[in-house]
């Protein structure tokens, strides 16, 4: 090889060097900024951490958001508009006094929660409160939530304004025992509310779900939904059609 | 075989029911619950009721 080829090779690979250069140094600084915010993986606490000024392109945390504890605002008014199963796998509530409230509240741009949020060691008052409010795109999400907490503060205003959604769903039958209300959701599919109904708790009566007008003629519509409706009336619960 | 009634209750034109706590165009009683526990308000009480839940 010449002198002239190799500076011709040499001049040819600097841009790859260059770039490969960038890309550690951004990886470098990625390891840096989320070791320290994520506590190597330990941080178990975001209370109102993703707020305002988050995006896709910024959350990206290095560990999972699995074993969490206090949640109260941590995606408030953030315009993050998916969490994926990348950022984590179930937010998992591990302590009795943890809780999502206001978790999302405000987040007009999120449209799906992949991960559930599970919450069956919570077993405060306010766990879910408001936690949705005015999520106004959000189409779907998954909830574990605790039979034993009767609080009527534990669901109150979670779906408020909540005009997308579409597929709302709980992991266990019987396992709300407070009032639910989802009447600002037109949207919800047959087998959505046929999770709802079956996740009233049927040893307790005298509480209520509320759900919108549209609601009916789909339970009506569909075999499965009505069964379960009509057990869940059986059981002492009171529907309301908004 | 189980033989349950379902009782709808069904608000007049311009009017929402209510026992104080839930609100709806239609309410389906619960077993043990019981028509007399409901009334009617009108429809823009509702509204201002839902406002000022949501303001609180």
């Amino acid at each position: 090889m010449t002198i002239a080829d190799k500076l011709t090779q040499i001049a040819a690979n600097t841009p790859l060097i260059y770039d490969k250069g960038i890309e550690d140094g951004k990886d470098e600084e990625y390891n840096a900024f989320w070791d320290s915010f994520q506590q190597n993986g330990t941080r178990e606490n975001y209370r109102y951490t993703f707020g305002e000024g988050w995006t896709d392109a910024t959350f990206k945390p290095k560990y999972k958001l699995n074993r969490l504890n206090y949640m109260q605002g941590a995606f408030r008014n953030s315009s993050i508009t998916k969490i994926t199963r990348d950022a984590s796998d179930a937010m998992t509530l591990k302590a009795a006094a943890s809780m999502f409230q206001e978790c999302f509240y405000l987040c007009s741009q999120l449209t799906e929660i992949e991960p559930t949020l599970d919450a069956r060691a919570a077993t405060g008052g306010y766990v879910f409160y408001q936690a949705f409010y005015n999520c106004t795109n959000l189409k779907k999400v998954t909830l574990r939530t605790n039979a034993a907490v009767t609080n009527e503060y534990y669901l109150r205003g979670a779906f408020q304004n909540c005009s997308s959604l579409e597929e709302l769903y709980f992991t266990d039958s019987d396992s709300v025992s407070c009032a639910l209300d989802v009447r600002y959701s037109p949207l919800l599919t047959a087998r959505s509310l046929e999770s709802i109904l079956s996740a009233l708790n049927k040893n307790v009566s005298g509480k209520t779900l509320t759900l919108n007008a549209a609601s009916r003629d789909v339970i009506n519509n569909d075999a499965g939904a009505s069964y379960i409706y009509a057990v869940a009336l059986q059981a002492g619960w009171t529907i309301a059609f908004a | 075989m189980k033989k349950f009634e379902i009782i709808n209750l069904i608000a007049d034109e311009g009017k929402i029911l209510t026992n104080g706590k839930i609100y709806g165009r239609v309410i389906a009683l619960g077993n043990g619950d019981s028509e007399e526990n409901y009334y009617e308000i009108p429809e823009e009480e509702y509204k201002r009721i839902m406002k000022e839940r949501e303001e609180a």
